[in-house]
C-alpha cells in the first residue's frame, strides 16, 4: 500500500477513523463514570455530584474491598467457574459443530433438536428441580453444567467449519485421516477466530451469569463473583418496600452505598479486561490460511 | 419429581429420628430460664406448665433450619462471627437448647423473594421461613404449613402476645385461615406516615413561617424555587420533589400529606358514613388534589422531571431541595449525605399541611406483611414460638443474661435467628416518651440498651451537632422526627380491606396502570384536569365495580 | 462400507451434548405443563388444577394486550434490525481500518458497555436525557426548546433501541470480525491486480465473504421477537409513556406484584417460544427455496 492515495481514499479514511473514534468514546463513557464513582465520596457520589472527574478523591472503597474475604472468595469461585464451564463449552462445542458441519443421516434430526432446545425452556422451578434431585446444589457443577451445551455457539462454528476450504477435508480423507484427526488437525487450527470468539463468549457469559449462583448457592460463602456484587447493589424498589419492615428498611438504608459498589464492578471487570486481547488477536487480524500446511 | 420425593422421604425420616430420640416424658420440664419470663411485667406466675414452657428449655437438642435475609454489610458482628454462627444463636442455643441453623440465607429483598418462590415452588422448604401474604395463602392451600393456632396459644409468652394485641386483631387476623393461625405475623410499626420535612435554615434565611395550611406550604415552595435560598445567584432549587408512583407508604417525595389535606387518599378502601366501600383514588378529592398539583407543576413549584428521575436522592443530596415527603426515619438515608456535603442544611419534620379544621390526615397503614411459618411435619413447632420468644427477651433485653451480648457494637439486630419485627404499635413514639424523660433528667440508667445508645447519639450530638453523622441521624430521627409520628391532630382515615379478590388477579394490574397512567398524565398537563371523569367511567367499566363489590362483600361480617 | 463407520464417529460425537441437553433441557419441559394449569407454588404437580386455555384466554382477555403486543413486537423488532445493520457496518468499517493498534483499541472499547448492567447505564443515560443533560444542552445549542426525552411517546422508543444497540453492537461486531477473517487473502490480492476499487471489493468479496454468518444470525435472532429486554426498559420507563413502552414482560412484572402467575408467566414464555420457531423455520423454509442454502 505504498501508492499514494487519492483525495477521496484518504477522505474515506478519515472519516472512517473519525466515526470509529466517537463511537468508541461513547463506550467508554460508562466505564469511565463508574471509575471515577468508585474513587469519590460517598455523599458526593450520592448528591450525583461526578461527572467526568472523581470529586472527594479518596480509596476507601478498594481499602473495604481488599479487607473484603468474601469478596475474594467470590471472585476464586467465579475463576474456578470460568476455567472449568470454559473447558466444557468450548470441548462440547467444537465435538458437536464438526459432525453437525457434514452430511449424515440424522443430521437434521439433531439440528432441530438444539434449536428446539435453544427456544424452549420448561421454565425456572422444572430445572431447579432436575438440578436439586442431581444433587448438584452447593457445588460449582450445577454452575456449569446445565449450560454445559451452548447451542448458539455450536451453531456457530458448524458455520465456520462448513466454509472451511472442502479441499483440505478432501485432501486430509484421501491421506486416509479418520474423523477425530481432521477434527484435531485441520478443522480446528484454521477455526482459531471463531473459537476465540465462542471461548470469549464463554467465558464472559460464565463470569457475567449471577441468577444460577443464586439459586443453586444456599449461602453467600459459594456465590460466584457476580452473584455476590449483584447481591451487594441494593435498590430500594418501592413495591419490595410495602413488606419490608421498619427495622428492615433502616438497615438497607444504612448500607446502601454507591461508591462501594461502583468499584467493586470495576475490580470484578479487570479479569475480563486481561484475557480479552489475548483472544482478541485471533479475531481482529485472523490467521493466514497458508501457515497450516503440516 | 424425584428431588420432591426424596426431599420428602427425608423429611419424614429426619422427623420420625427427632421424635424418637425426644419420647417418652417430654420436653416440657419447668426450666431456670423461666424466671426471665417474669422479668417480662404481667406474666402471670401461676404454676401453670404450659405457660412456663414458652421458656422451657429442651432436653434433647432440637435442631432448628431456617431460610433468611440479612445483610453482611455494616453488620458490624465482630470477626469470628457471621451470620450463620453468633452470639445471638448461642444464646438461643444455651437458652432452648434449639440449635438454629440457616438452611439458606441471602443478602438482600429480591435475592429473598427470588429463593423463597424457588424453595415453595419446589416443596423444598426450611423447617421455619417468613412469607408474605399471598405465599401464606398458597401454602396453607398446598397443605405445606403446620396450624400454629395452639402454639400460639401455650407457647407464645406475654411479651410477645401483648405486642400483637395492641394492634386488636387487625395483625393476627391476617394470619388467620379458616379459622387457624397459620403463621406468626410481622407488625408493621405505626408512625410510618410520609411526613413533610423543611430545611429551617431556608425558612430563616428567606424569613418565611414555618407553613401551617396547603397555601402556605405551597408559598413556601414558590419562594424555595424563586428565590435563591442556597444563595449561590442561580436558580437551581426545588420547591417540591415527586415520585412517579405519586404515594404509598414507603414511598419517598410521595404526595400523601399534600393529598391528605385535600381529604384526597389514593388506593384506600374506604367506608363511608352511610357504610358503603368505596376505593378512594376515584372520589371527587382526588380530581381536586390532581388539579392542585397540575396548578403547581405548571407553576414550577413541583419538579419538571419528578416522574422521569429513577432516583430523587441526587436533589436532597445535592442541597437543592428544600422540602422533602419522607417518614420519620429518613435521616437514615439521604439526609445523612445531605449532612455531610453542606453542614448547614437544618432538616425539620413537621405535620403540615393540615386542612380546613387543622387535621393532619394520613390513611392506615397495612398493620402486617410479613408471616412466619412453620413447614409441615416439623417436629416441634411449639420451637418456633420460643426461640421468637427468647430471641426478643434478647433484643428488648429484658434478659439480664442478653444485656453484654455486643454491647456497644451496634451489631445489625438480623443477625438474630428470626427477621420478624414484632412490636407494640406506638412504639416509635413512646420510645421517644421514655428518651425524652431520660435526656430531661440527664440519667439514662433505667433505658434498656437499645435506648441507651439512642440517648448517647442524642448527647453526642447535642454536644456537636452534626459532627458524627451516624450520631446525628439517630438524634433526629428518634428525638425530633418520632414526636410527629402521633401529634395531637393526628386523624388516620381507617382502609377496611388489604387483602386480594377474585377478580383482582386478572384486572387489578390493568386498573393500576389506568390509574398511574391518567394521574401522572393530569398533572404534567399531557391530559386535562376533566379526563379524571372519563378515567373514573372506566376504572369502573374495565373490572372497578365488580371489585368494589368483591371487597364490599368481604368485609361486611 | 466406510461412511457407516465415520457416521458412527459423529453420532459419538454429538452424543455427550445430546445426553446433557436431555437431561437439562428436555426434562425439565414436564413444566410447560404449567402453561395449562392453574398452578399454586407449593401444591405437588400432578394435584395442580388444570385449566385448559384459561392462561392464553387470560392474555387476550387483558384489557391492554392488543397495546403491549405491539410495543413488543415493535421494539423488539427494531432492536433485531439494529442488531444486525449496526454490527455488520462496523465490522467492515474496522476492516478497512489498517493501523492494528486502532483497529484492536476500537474494538476493546465498544465492547465494554456489554459488561455493564442495566441499572447502571439506565442511571447515565437518564442523566444524558435529562432536562439539563448533556443531549438537551446540544438541542438549545440549535435554538430548540429542551425537550423532555424520557416522557415522551415520541422519543422513548428510539431513545430505547438506540441505547441498547449501543449496549451491544460490541458484541455482534466480533462475529462478524470472525468472519471476516475467512475471507482468503488471495482474492483480494487478484481483486488488487484486477484493479478493483475499494468499493466494489467491498461488494464482491467482503460481503459474499459474510453473507451466510449474517443470514445465519438474523435467523437466530428471530428468536428475540417478542423479547424486548425486561431489565432496560423497567430500568427506563415510566408511567407517562406506558403507551409505547409497555412490553410484556413488564406488564407480567406489574401483575406478578398482584400475585405470583406462574399459569400465566409459562403461558406467554410458551408463545413466545412458539412464535419464535415458527419464524425460523419459516425464514429456514425461505432461505432453502430460494437461495437452495441451508441455514442450520
Amino acid at each position: 500500500m505504498v501508492r499514494s492515495q487519492s483525495v477521496g481514499a484518504r477522505l474515506a479514511d478519515t472519516s472512517i477513523f473519525v466515526v470509529l473514534t466517537v463511537a468508541a468514546l461513547l463506550c467508554l463513557y460508562p466505564l469511565w463514570y463508574t471509575i471515577m464513582l468508585s474513587f469519590s465520596d460517598k455523599a458526593a457520589a450520592n448528591a450525583g455530584f461526578v461527572r467526568f472527574w472523581p470529586v472527594g478523591f479518596n480509596l476507601s472503597s478498594y481499602r473495604i474491598i481488599l479487607e473484603d474475604a468474601q469478596f475474594f472468595r467470590a471472585f476464586g469461585v467465579s475463576v474456578k467457574r470460568v476455567l472449568l464451564g470454559g473447558a466444557i463449552n468450548l470441548i462440547l462445542t467444537v465435538l458437536m459443530a464438526y459432525p453437525l458441519s457434514k452430511a449424515f443421516p440424522g443430521r437434521h434430526t439433531y439440528m432441530w433438536y438444539m434449536v428446539f432446545c435453544m427456544l424452549f425452556s420448561g421454565g425456572l422451578i422444572p430445572s431447579y428441580v432436575v438440578v436439586t434431585s442431581l444433587g448438584l446444589q452447593n457445588s460449582i457443577w450445577a454452575l456449569v453444567i446445565p449450560g454445559a451445551v451452548p447451542i448458539f455457539n455450536v451453531i456457530l462454528i458448524m458455520n465456520f467449519f462448513r466454509n472451511l476450504p472442502k479441499e483440505l477435508h478432501e485432501a486430509a480423507y484421501v491421506d486416509g485421516a479418520g474423523p477425530w484427526y481432521t477434527l484435531l488437525r485441520i478443522n480446528l487450527p484454521l477455526s482459531l477466530p471463531g473459537l476465540a470468539t465462542v471461548t470469549l463468549f464463554s467465558i464472559v457469559g460464565h463470569w457475567n451469569s449471577f441468577f444460577d449462583g443464586l439459586i443453586y448457592m444456599s449461602k453467600p460463602d459459594n456465590y460466584p463473583l457476580q452473584t455476590y456484587i449483584q447481591q451487594l447493589v441494593i435498590v430500594i424498589d418501592p413495591q419490595q418496600m410495602q413488606n419490608l419492615s421498619t427495622d428492615q428498611l433502616i438497615q438497607m438504608m444504612k448500607v446502601s452505598n454507591k461508591t462501594l459498589n461502583s468499584a467493586k464492578l470495576v475490580v470484578a471487570m479487570i479479569p475480563i479486561l486481561l484475557v480479552y486481547p489475548f483472544l482478541q488477536k485471533y479475531f481482529v487480524h485472523g490467521i493466514v490460511l497458508g501457515s497450516v500446511k503440516e | 419429581m424425584k428431588a420432591t420425593k426424596l426431599a420428602f422421604t427425608l423429611a419424614t425420616a429426619v422427623a420420625f429420628m427427632t421424635a424418637c430420640s425426644n419420647n417418652g416424658g417430654q420436653q416440657e420440664t419447668s426450666s431456670p430460664s423461666s424466671s426471665a419470663a417474669s422479668t417480662d411485667g404481667g406474666s402471670s406466675p401461676s404454676g401453670n406448665t404450659v405457660q412456663s414452657g414458652a421458656f422451657s428449655r429442651y432436653d434433647q437438642p432440637v435442631s432448628l433450619a431456617i431460610g433468611k435475609m440479612v445483610s453482611t454489610q455494616g453488620s458490624n458482628l465482630p470477626s469470628g462471627d457471621t451470620a450463620d454462627d453468633n452470639e445471638y444463636y448461642r444464646y438461643v442455643e444455651k437458652k432452648l437448647n434449639v440449635k438454629v441453623t440457616n438452611e439458606w440465607r441471602v443478602e438482600n429483598p429480591e435475592a429473598y423473594a427470588q429463593k423463597l418462590s424457588v424453595s415453595i415452588a419446589s416443596r423444598q422448604l426450611p423447617d421455619a421461613i417468613i412469607v408474605d401474604e399471598k405465599q401464606l395463602h398458597q401454602l396453607a392451600d398446598a397443605g405445606l404449613i403446620e396450624d400454629l393456632t395452639d402454639v400460639y396459644k401455650d407457647y407464645a409468652s406475654p411479651q410477645i402476645k401483648g405486642y400483637y394485641e395492641s394492634y386488636g386483631d387487625r395483625v393476627l387476623s391476617r394470619a388467620t385461615i379458616d379459622g387457624k393461625l397459620m403463621a406468626f405475623p410481622n407488625t408493621q410499626i405505626g408512625g410510618q406516615q410520609i411526613l413533610t420535612w423543611i430545611r429551617q435554615d431556608w425558612l430563616d434565611k428567606l424569613n418565611l413561617q414555618e407553613p401551617k395550611t396547603l397555601d402556605e406550604l405551597a408559598a413556601v415552595a414558590k419562594a424555595f424555587v424563586d428565590n435563591d435560598p442556597d444563595g449561590n445567584n442561580q436558580k437551581d432549587t426545588y420547591g417540591f420533589l415527586g415520585s412517579a408512583a405519586l404515594s404509598g407508604w414507603g414511598t419517598f417525595w410521595g404526595f400523601d400529606p399534600i393529598f391528605g389535606a385535600l381529604h384526597a387518599y389514593r388506593g384506600q378502601w374506604l367506608r363511608d358514613a352511610s357504610g358503603n366501600i368505596s376505593y378512594s383514588s376515584i372520589l371527587p378529592e382526588m380530581k381536586t388534589a390532581l388539579g392542585k398539583l397540575h396548578d403547581y407543576y405548571q407553576d414550577g413549584i413541583l419538579d419538571k422531571q419528578f416522574a422521569i428521575r429513577s432516583d430523587q436522592n441526587d436533589q436532597v443530596a445535592s442541597g437543592k431541595a428544600g422540602i422533602v415527603f419522607a417518614p420519620w426515619w429518613i435521616p437514615y438515608g439521604v439526609f445523612s449525605d445531605s449532612i455531610k456535603n453542606d453542614p448547614k442544611a437544618e432538616w425539620k419534620p413537621l405535620s403540615v399541611p393540615f386542612d380546613e379544621k387543622g387535621k393532619f390526615n394520613i390513611y392506615d397503614q397495612n398493620p402486617t406483611a410479613q408471616f412466619l411459618v412453620v413447614k409441615k411435619g416439623y417436629a416441634h413447632p411449639e420451637a418456633i414460638a420460643k426461640v421468637l420468644n427468647v430471641e426478643y427477651q434478647g433484643i428488648r433485653q429484658l434478659d439480664p443474661d442478653s444485656k453484654d451480648i455486643y454491647k456497644g457494637l451496634n451489631v445489625n439486630w438480623a443477625n438474630w435467628p428470626f427477621t420478624l419485627q414484632i412490636d407494640y404499635e406506638n412504639v416509635v413514639y413512646d420510645t421517644y416518651v421514655t428518651l425524652k424523660k431520660a435526656v430531661d433528667a440527664k440519667d439514662p440508667s433505667s433505658l434498656p440498651g437499645e435506648m441507651k445508645g439512642w440517648y448517647d447519639a442524642i448527647m453526642k450530638n447535642n454536644e456537636n451537632p452534626k459532627k458524627d453523622i451516624a450520631a446525628w441521624a439517630d438524634s433526629t430521627a428518634r428525638f425530633l422526627a418520632a414526636p410527629q409520628t402521633k401529634p395531637d391532630n393526628l386523624n388516620i382515615e381507617r382502609n377496611v380491606f388489604f387483602g386480594q379478590t377474585k377478580s383482582m388477579d386478572l384486572k387489578w394490574a390493568t386498573l393500576q396502570k389506568l390509574e398511574n397512567e391518567t394521574f401522572l398524565k393530569i398533572i404534567v398537563g399531557d391530559e386535562p384536569v376533566d379526563k379524571f371523569d372519563d378515567f373514573v367511567k372506566d376504572w369502573k367499566r374495565l373490572g372497578g365495580d365488580q371489585i368494589t363489590q368483591e371487597v364490599a362483600a368481604a368485609v361486611k361480617p | 462400507m466406510k461412511n457407516k463407520g465415520l457416521w458412527m464417529h459423529y453420532h459419538l460425537m454429538l452424543l455427550p451434548g445430546a445426553i446433557l441437553l436431555f437431561i437439562f433441557n428436555i426434562v425439565p419441559m414436564f413444566g410447560i405443563a404449567i402453561a395449562f394449569q392453574d398452578f399454586v407454588p407449593g401444591k405437588l404437580f400432578w394435584k395442580q388444577r388444570w385449566a385448559g386455555l384459561a392462561n392464553f384466554e387470560f392474555m387476550l382477555q387483558i384489557p391492554d394486550s392488543r397495546q403491549i403486543f405491539m410495543n413488543t413486537l415493535v421494539i423488539a423488532s427494531l432492536k433485531i434490525v439494529a442488531g444486525i445493520v449496526i454490527p455488520v457496518t462496523f465490522a467492515l468499517l474496522l476492516h478497512e481500518v489498517r493501523t492494528r493498534w486502532f483497529k484492536r483499541w476500537v474494538q476493546t472499547i465498544v465492547y465494554l458497555p456489554h459488561f455493564m448492567s442495566w441499572v447502571i447505564l439506565s442511571g447515565i443515560i437518564l442523566t444524558m436525557f435529562s432536562l439539563d443533560g448533556i443531549v438537551n444542552q446540544v438541542v438549545t445549542l440549535f435554538g430548540a426548546k429542551p425537550i423532555m426525552f424520557m416522557a415522551s411517546n415520541t422519543w422513548f422508543r428510539p431513545i430505547v433501541v438506540a441505547c441498547d444497540t449501543w449496549k451491544e453492537f460490541g458484541f455482534g461486531t466480533i462475529i462478524y470480525l470472525a468472519a471476516l477473517t475467512g475471507i482468503n487473502p488471495a482474492l483480494y490480492e487478484a481483486a488488487e491486480i484486477d484493479g478493483a476499487s475499494r468499493l466494489q471489493k467491498l461488494r464482491y468479496i467482503t460481503l459474499p465473504g459474510i453473507t451466510t454468518t449474517v443470514v445465519l444470525l438474523s435467523t437466530l435472532s428471530l428468536g428475540n421477537v417478542l423479547n424486548a429486554g425486561f431489565d432496560q426498559i423497567f430500568t427506563l420507563y415510566n408511567p407517562l409513556v406506558y403507551s409505547t413502552g409497555d412490553i410484556i414482560d413488564t406488564y407480567v412484572y406489574r401483575l406478578g406484584l398482584i400475585q405470583m402467575q406462574y399459569g400465566l408467566a409459562t403461558a406467554i414464555g410458551l408463545f413466545k417460544s412458539v412464535i419464535a420457531i415458527v419464524l425460523i423455520v419459516i425464514s429456514y423454509r425461505l432461505a432453502y427455496k430460494f437461495a437452495n442454502y441451508r441455514i442450520f
